[in-house]
């Protein structure tokens, strides 16, 4: 009864919080829900419409929103591997980084199933999904294990920083023998939910660009390079626009994750490479897409281009120590290694595993306007969802936020 | 009407009753040399070419009885029934006849459940000018045009 | 009285028998008076056989909350000091009021057609898969689509829901040498399936190949329009394949697709969520998209349909070759091998020894695309 009127006072404060705070944070705020709302508006044009307000055709018949939702699902993943050190390994430095890191998760979680249902061609049927009311094509079907891995990651992911805060909020130390096994299984859990990920898109014999056993450690890599790179910058910003304190130390110790990751993530973009342009088969053909064009068709060379250069850029930056501990190089290094990531594991893997057709034929795939307003709606959604969650946990792990009994 | 060739038993439609003026003797009462005889009779059949092999190999007698003209001639000028008129191709065209009759060759009209009913062979290919002219498809998809644009 | 019954029969299975019992007396689907079979009976029928007594509810309450006891976590979540029973009614209560608040805000002054729309429209978003359908349930929802279509046309449709055949297995066979890109086969098949001719959608595709080169899809135009057949060029069509083991059915997260045990892969467009997730795993270009809403011209719409097959789809969900399943299930060919004036297109039962399918396939060179994929077409390409 006493924990029930704690969390319903729980909710109360946070929302009092949330709705005040600085210009600075108002406008944001105000520039997030504006983007959101015309996202909503876009997306009901396409809702009225049908999905031929968007780019995608029966030839490129998945684009901009599964290109997302793919690297989104890394960038969560991503976020959890530091919840290992700091809960199991009682390693300090991590501590602040890691609510953060979970708040990324949760909000990149959101986006990817926001993702996926402005994908789907009949949202009002969704609950065709859920098992038990619906039909669920389980273990069949690579992209229900997909639904359900996401989903209790989702819950993994709001009821462990939950709780942790719950506890502060009330005054107390939360208690570790509930979230060390909860951090050890949302760790496994992210492994899980990229592989997963990845598995669907590499379980499909017709795709030979995707059918391909690396994607799935591939896809790891750039997760564990793009997702802290992500928090990096996030710790950044939250450095500069709260009073938290986040070490130099934490940041450099995140930043060695991002630099052996994005190593690692190269070596295999070269064994990839190699094995495409070495012994070209027909099946090498989307690769030659992708970085040469096929028959004067080109749309995919200036995005691949930019992203190789600034991935390889950032990460041999990143590999020299004096570079790397630069805070203001390892924020630019971060930042051009988060969009070349995007690029090469949205638009430069979704898009060419569809390319050329089943029979060779070559239909170029440019996102529509509707298409691109939803997109930055949802990731507008993102920010919000996650500022909001980061300024909560900030407010009680600065103590601004405590639960006042009241008798 | 119902036919049984190399082991294959379906139905093939009945042809002479298809023919405008079958019974043929009903004009050709005698015997084609002594029609062409007298000049009191029109001329017919004039407007038909025969555009099938070349003149070396055939003229309208390979198949065509002038003592006979109710039916049709073998090579070795046995008669066949115009209802069998496959027999008569089967002299040259054995490979293309096994296949009608096992049904790689040909159009079958009945759909797939029994009974089979085929097309015989004159139902597709004029037996004078058997080769099938060429002419421009149904159908054209501007939309596809569009999308590879 | 009648408005009351209606949100009743969507019910949670308290009155279902009735609901049953009402609309097996007319094969219209209408259980209020909307054709003339009805009789005045149906209208007789007291308020309170529809309404049910705040006993009987609880009991029924009580019933469902026997078997819910064990595994019911909404104490433990939520700390709730509420009383169970009372959470319980407070929830159904509110869901009865949605209900009712849907079927109102179309009913209360509307004719009796608007309801009866209103009602069906209600039941197919909410009917179940397909495939796990009993044969009454099958034939409930044929009705009911066959009935919409007849208040929103004013025209009349057949609809089959007629299941495979025991012992029979479709196939295909295409013979490259006799094909020659006339596509009077393209012509039948849009005619025949209803497909969205805003988009023209077409499920085959006539390739044109040059001759000696073997076959090179991607230098193929499939998309031609001059004489043909052209110099020094053949012809090869493909569609859907109706794999035996189609990998579209094993990524369909919520089994919309399956293959049905005479071999044909079909879809329940109802059921589709649209994530297009089969379209990926096709290999062989075999399935369409709705990307917007279909539209045929009414005057050309072919009414003889089959639930599985050529019933009007909607927008944003997925859909096939499936052997035209309202002709082949009749014993018929496909509209496509029908209208090929070449005969270059076999059609038959590959388990009927004496077919024409079976002969092609044991006296002609056959081959199938992509066969190292393990996807085991049932569509053969053979040669003269």
């Amino acid at each position: 009864m006493e924990t029930f009127r704690a969390f319903i006072s729980l909710v109360k404060d946070s929302f009092g919080y949330i709705t005040h705070g600085s210009k600075a944070y108002h406008v944001w705020m105000f520039f997030l829900t504006l983007i959101m709302l015309i996202g909503m508006y876009f997306y009901s044009i396409q809702l009225d419409e049908g999905l031929s307000v968007t780019g995608m055709t029966d030839r490129v018949s998945w684009g901009l929103y599964i290109s997302n939702f793919t690297f989104l699902v890394g960038v969560a993943a991503a976020a959890v591997m530091l919840v290992m050190p700091t809960y199991v390994l009682h390693d300090i430095d991590f501590k602040q980084a890691v609510l953060i890191g979970e708040g990324l998760a949760v909000s990149a979680l959101v986006m990817c199933l926001a993702f996926v249902v402005a994908d789907m061609g009949g949202p009002s049927v969704l609950w065709h999904m859920i098992p038990i009311i619906g039909v669920f094509n389980f273990p069949s079907s690579m992209l229900a294990w997909d639904v359900i891995a996401l989903n209790s990651y989702l819950f993994i992911n709001i009821s462990i920083p939950l709780d942790i805060l719950f506890r502060h909020y009330q005054g107390k130390e939360a208690k570790s023998k509930v979230y060390i096994p909860g951090a050890i299984l949302s760790v496994l859990w992210a492994v899980g939910i990229h592989l997963v990920t990845a598995f669907l898109y590499q379980g499909l014999q017709a795709r030979p660009f995707w059918n391909n056993a690396l994607l799935g450690p591939r896809f790891l890599a750039s997760a564990f390079a793009a997702g802290p790179a992500l928090i990096i910058l996030v710790l950044a910003a939250i450095r500069k626009f709260s009073e938290f304190n986040i070490a130099d130390k934490t940041i450099k110790k995140i930043a060695l994750i991002v630099t052996v990751a994005a190593q690692i993530n190269l070596i295999m973009l070269f064994s990839e490479l190699f094995k495409e342009f070495y012994a070209p088969t027909h099946h090498s053909e989307s690769a030659y897409y992708l970085f040469f064009g096929l028959e004067g068709k080109t749309a995919l060379l200036p995005w691949i281009w930019t992203a190789i250069p600034l991935n390889i850029l950032a990460t041999i930056m990143l590999t020299f120590h004096k570079l790397r501990n630069n805070l203001n190089v390892l924020y630019l290094c971060c930042a051009m290694l988060f969009v070349a990531i995007w690029i090469e594991k949205g638009f430069g893997l979704i898009v060419p595993g569809f390319i050329p057709g089943p029979y060779g034929k070559i239909e170029e795939y440019t996102p529509s306007w509707v298409e691109i307003w939803v997109t930055l709606g949802i990731w507008a959604m993102g920010a919000f969802v996650f500022t909001m969650l980061a300024k909560t946990s900030i407010g009680i792990e600065l103590g601004e936020l405590r639960y006042k009994r009241k008798k | 009407m119902e036919i049984t060739e190399a082991d294959h038993t379906f139905f093939i439609p009945e042809r002479k009753s298809q023919i405008k003026s079958y019974a043929c003797i009903e004009c050709h009462s005698k015997p084609l040399t002594e029609m062409q005889k007298g000049s009191e009779l029109e001329q017919a059949h004039w407007n038909i070419k025969l555009n099938h092999a070349n003149s070396n190999a055939m003229n309208c007698a390979t198949c065509h009885n002038g003592n006979d003209m109710n039916n049709l001639n073998s090579l070795t000028g046995k008669s066949i029934d115009f209802n069998k008129s496959f027999k008569l191709c089967a002299q040259c065209h054995a490979n293309q006849v096994k296949d009608w009759a096992g049904g790689a060759h040909g159009k079958n009209i009945g759909g797939w459940s029994k009974p089979r009913v085929a097309h015989n062979c004159i139902n597709c290919h004029n037996p004078h000018a058997p080769q099938i002219a060429s002419k421009w498809p149904v159908r054209f998809n501007t939309q596809k045009v569009k999308e590879r644009k | 009285m009648s408005e009351k019954k209606k949100w009743f029969t969507l019910d949670f299975g308290l009155s279902k028998k009735q609901s049953v019992t009402e609309s097996s007396r007319c094969g219209c689907g209408s259980a209020s008076g909307g054709c003339s079979s009805h009789t005045n009976k149906t209208s007789n029928l007291s308020k309170s056989e529809y309404t049910i007594s705040a006993d009987e509810f609880d009991a029924a309450v009580e019933d469902s909350m026997a078997s819910e006891t064990n595994k019911d976590g909404f104490q433990q979540v939520f700390n709730v000091p509420m009383d169970r029973r009372t959470a319980f009614r407070k929830l159904t209560a509110s869901l009865l009021i949605g209900a009712g608040a849907v079927q109102t805000s179309c009913s209360p002054f509307a004719g009796e057609e608007t309801k009866e729309k209103a009602q069906i429209d209600w039941e197919e978003q909410f009917k179940g898969n397909y495939k796990l359908m009993t044969q009454e349930e099958k034939q409930a929802t044929v009705d009911r689509l066959v009935r919409a279509y007849q208040l929103r046309k004013k025209e009349n449709i057949t609809m089959s829901a007629k299941d495979a055949t025991k012992d029979v297995l479709f196939g295909y066979a295409f013979n490259i040498s006799k094909c020659q890109g006339y596509m009077n086969c393209v012509n039948a098949c849009v005619t025949e399936n209803n497909q969205d001719r805003n988009s023209e959608m077409q499920y085959i595709r006539i390739h044109e190949m040059k001759d000696g080169q073997g076959f090179k899809f991607n230098e193929a135009d499939d998309n031609f329009y001059h004489e043909v057949p052209a110099a020094g060029h053949f012809y090869m069509g493909t569609q859907c394949f109706n794999c035996d083991e189609p990998p579209c059915v094993d990524v369909c997260p919520v089994e919309a697709t399956w293959r049905e045990e005479d071999g044909l892969v079909v879809i329940d467009y109802d059921w589709c969520i649209g994530c297009r997730y089969c379209m990926a795993a096709c290999p062989y270009d075999g399935r369409r998209f709705n990307w917007s809403k279909p539209e045929v011209p009414e005057d050309e719409v072919n009414k003889n349909q089959h639930y599985l097959g050529n019933r009007m789809r909607k927008k944003g969900v997925m859909e096939k070759c499936t052997f035209c399943i309202q002709r082949s299930r009749s014993g018929k060919d496909p509209a496509c091998v029908e209208a090929c004036p070449t005969g270059a297109r076999i059609f038959g039962n590959l388990l009927d020894p004496d077919s024409t399918i079976r002969w092609v396939l044991e006296n002609k060179q056959v081959f199938r695309l992509k066969e190292d994929l393990g996807t085991e077409p049932k569509f053969w390409y053979f040669m003269d």
